[in-house]
């Protein structure tokens, strides 16, 4: 856990660097008169994130944290693999989306869930991502009229 | 003023108004519960239907709506992890682990009971002293709105678990990211890369999704072949007991109070009130270290407030004419296309219709918690289906909530990146709650301190030259004081 606290400090710094690099670009507006320009807040803001990446990174050193004997490998196991592919089927579900539209895609998309979590019922892959991708579209879109994406077949 | 009640109490039980009050109390629990629809969207998506009816029925619906959305909210908060509304994103804190304890039963009871709890004191509050109310709310100008955002952050201190300074971290990057889109104050676009969808900033809604319900389902994911995920949970179905409410009820009704004068602030909504009461609970309570673990005063407490607001949001509107939040905008433009004018003449020209409306906002919460307190058992059935049927479910209804706020496809992207995000952040430890804050809080903090640098040509003295901010900026120290001696206990 200790190796994964100095990696937050260091994103959070490499985060504030990046905004005064950006602010840095900032044009001037006609608000400037009391320093509160556009820049202003985000300045104000990477400061304040630089000096608790510091203090994070300074507390970690000291062991001021309570302990925890957790390795990278233990926070990141191999069972991450799992979400990765979930990701990646969200993915390809949301390039879908528009294409497909939303009955299609999300039908595709519960059946690929199911798979990857090896549900072997015949019955569940047939039923349940059909009847869910209806009711949401159904509710959603002709109940309250939230419009879904349609894609090529209208639904 | 009891005889306008007693006749408004009458016309509310009529067969000409009762019903739309049912519709719209029941069609409000169903929109908040579903996640990306907001009470703000569901007044908006049925005004429309409203035009043709009766002035007394559409606005006892609209109203119905409105407070059926905010508790409706918590609903999906515990037992799915995604808040409906993101008034109910600190309900989250303490309502899913609850139910993760197998006590979502209780969790959602005392939310019913909580919700109750606070839209009845806010309609009496609303009845009774409003035109104070709305005289002292008016009294809100950058400076006092900049402290009252300052003691909104300060909470963060109080939510962010383990390590303070972890939570801080995750609150700057959630300010940092309010800086994204139009500057408030002069519209230069700032970190916007040249993408317009960006010049809005980030919608709440996708960003709440993604940190709290897509994390949890990737979360979900990776812990989907463990012997232990495989074995289906059962809840215990006990509601609260009678003992629990009335020992909840002093913290019910605090922040009931507290919820209905920031709902009488106008631009502080229930999203806020439900942070500010979940803090103060968690700061006044014996059992403060035991929030965040699943305590049921952090279930009660929010919920009250954000409750609360529902009445208080609507002392300035009658009383004023000015909104208290995004619902009360649309329900002013309700009320004159209905052909009345929101103002003090309102209670003398209309009194009827004014008094018909408070009755109803008595009567549909009484409606909330029967149908809240009804639907416990059944809200509990989904949570006891199957990791592997629940997380496809959680996946649809994120993108689907993410998508349905503005119909955007670029929202959807918002919601997976902050799911990772929110993935990432639970690997390390840091808390996702502080960012959720800082994105709700960020708009007002940073418009509010620059126009009162500006009202102020440069000088800072109005940290210590106006009464209430004072009061603000003092209750925010002691809010971080209490926090850092209980993180020190």
């Amino acid at each position: 856990m200790k190796k994964a606290n100095y990696c937050v400090a260091i994103v959070f710094i490499l985060l504030s660097g990046f905004v005064f690099f950006q602010v840095s670009g900032f044009q001037q507006t006609l608000i400037e008169d009391d320093y509160v320009g556009a820049a202003f807040f985000p300045e104000l803001l990477a400061w304040g994130t630089i000096v608790l990446a510091v203090l994070l990174g300074w507390l970690n050193f000291k062991n001021k944290f309570q302990e925890d004997s957790r390795s990278l490998s233990d926070l990141f196991p191999k069972e991450i693999l799992t979400a990765l592919e979930g990701l990646t089927v969200l993915c390809a579900y949301v390039l879908l989306l528009e294409p497909l539209g939303f009955i299609l895609a999300t039908i595709a998309l519960n059946i690929a869930l199911l798979l990857l979590f090896r549900v072997r019922s015949l019955i569940t892959m047939a039923v349940f991502p059909v009847s869910i991708s209806v009711i949401v579209y159904l509710v959603f879109c002709k109940v309250l009229v939230v419009p879904l994406p349609e894609g090529l077949f209208y639904f | 003023m009891l005889l306008l009640l007693w006749n408004g109490l009458c016309a509310t039980f009529s067969f000409a108004i009762f019903p739309f009050l049912v519709i719209g109390v029941t069609g409000g629990i169903v929109i908040g519960a579903l996640p990306g629809l907001t009470a703000t969207m569901g007044v908006a998506v049925l005004l429309p239907f409203t035009f043709g009816m009766e002035a007394t029925r559409a606005l006892v619906m609209l109203c119905g709506i409105y407070i059926g959305a905010i508790y409706g909210g918590s609903i999906s908060a515990i037992l799915l992890k995604t808040p409906g509304t993101p008034a109910a994103a600190a309900t989250v804190l303490d309502g899913y682990e609850l139910a993760r304890k197998g006590e979502a039963a209780k969790a959602l009871s005392v939310s019913a009971i909580a919700s109750f709890v606070g839209g009845m004191v806010s309609t009496v509050m609303l009845i009774t002293i409003s035109p104070v109310l709305a005289s002292f709310a008016l009294r809100f100008g950058a400076p006092e709105y900049f402290a009252l955002a300052v003691f909104g952050l300060s909470i963060i201190a109080s939510i962010s678990g383990k390590s303070p300074v972890k939570g801080l971290l995750a609150g700057m990057f959630g300010l940092l990211i309010s800086t994204v889109g139009l500057d408030p104050v002069t519209s230069y676009p700032r970190f916007t890369f040249g993408q317009i969808n960006l010049y809005n900033g980030f919608a709440i809604i996708p960003v709440l999704i993604g940190l709290f319900a897509l994390a949890e389902a990737f979360v979900q994911m990776e812990k989907i072949f463990e012997k232990a995920q495989a074995i289906d949970t059962r809840f215990k179905h006990g509601m609260v007991s009678l003992k629990e409410t009335i020992s909840l009820l002093p913290i019910m009704i605090k922040s009931a109070l507290i919820g209905t004068f920031i709902g009488a602030i106008p631009g502080a909504g229930a999203d806020i009130a439900a942070f500010v009461t979940y803090n103060e609970a968690r700061r006044s309570s014996k059992r403060g270290n035991e929030f965040g673990t699943g305590c049921i005063e952090g279930v009660a407490a929010p919920e009250a407030g954000n409750n609360g607001v529902t009445g208080g949001a609507m002392v300035p509107l009658l009383t004023l004419g000015v909104p208290g939040d995004a619902v009360t905008a649309i329900l002013l433009g309700a009320l004159i296309i209905q052909g009345l004018q929101p103002g003090p003449l309102l209670f003398t020209k209309n009194a009827d219709i004014v008094y018909g409306l408070f009755s109803s906002l008595l009567v549909g919460n009484v409606l909330m918690l029967l149908f809240g307190l009804l639907g416990v058992r059944l809200f509990c059935r989904v949570v006891e289906l199957p990791k592997r049927i629940i997380i496809p479910v959680i996946v649809t209804l994120s993108i689907v909530g993410a998508y349905s706020m503005n119909n955007s496809i670029f929202d959807v992207w918002v919601c997976i990146g902050f799911g990772i995000i929110g993935y990432i952040m639970q690997k390390v430890d840091m808390p996702s709650s502080p960012i959720i804050l800082a994105v709700i809080l960020g708009p007002m903090a940073e418009s509010n301190l620059r126009r009162a640098v500006l009202m102020y040509q440069g000088s800072y003295s109005f940290l210590w030259t106006r009464p209430i901010g004072v009061v603000f900026l003092a209750l925010a120290a002691l809010s971080l004081y209490s926090s850092y001696r209980r993180a020190h206990s």
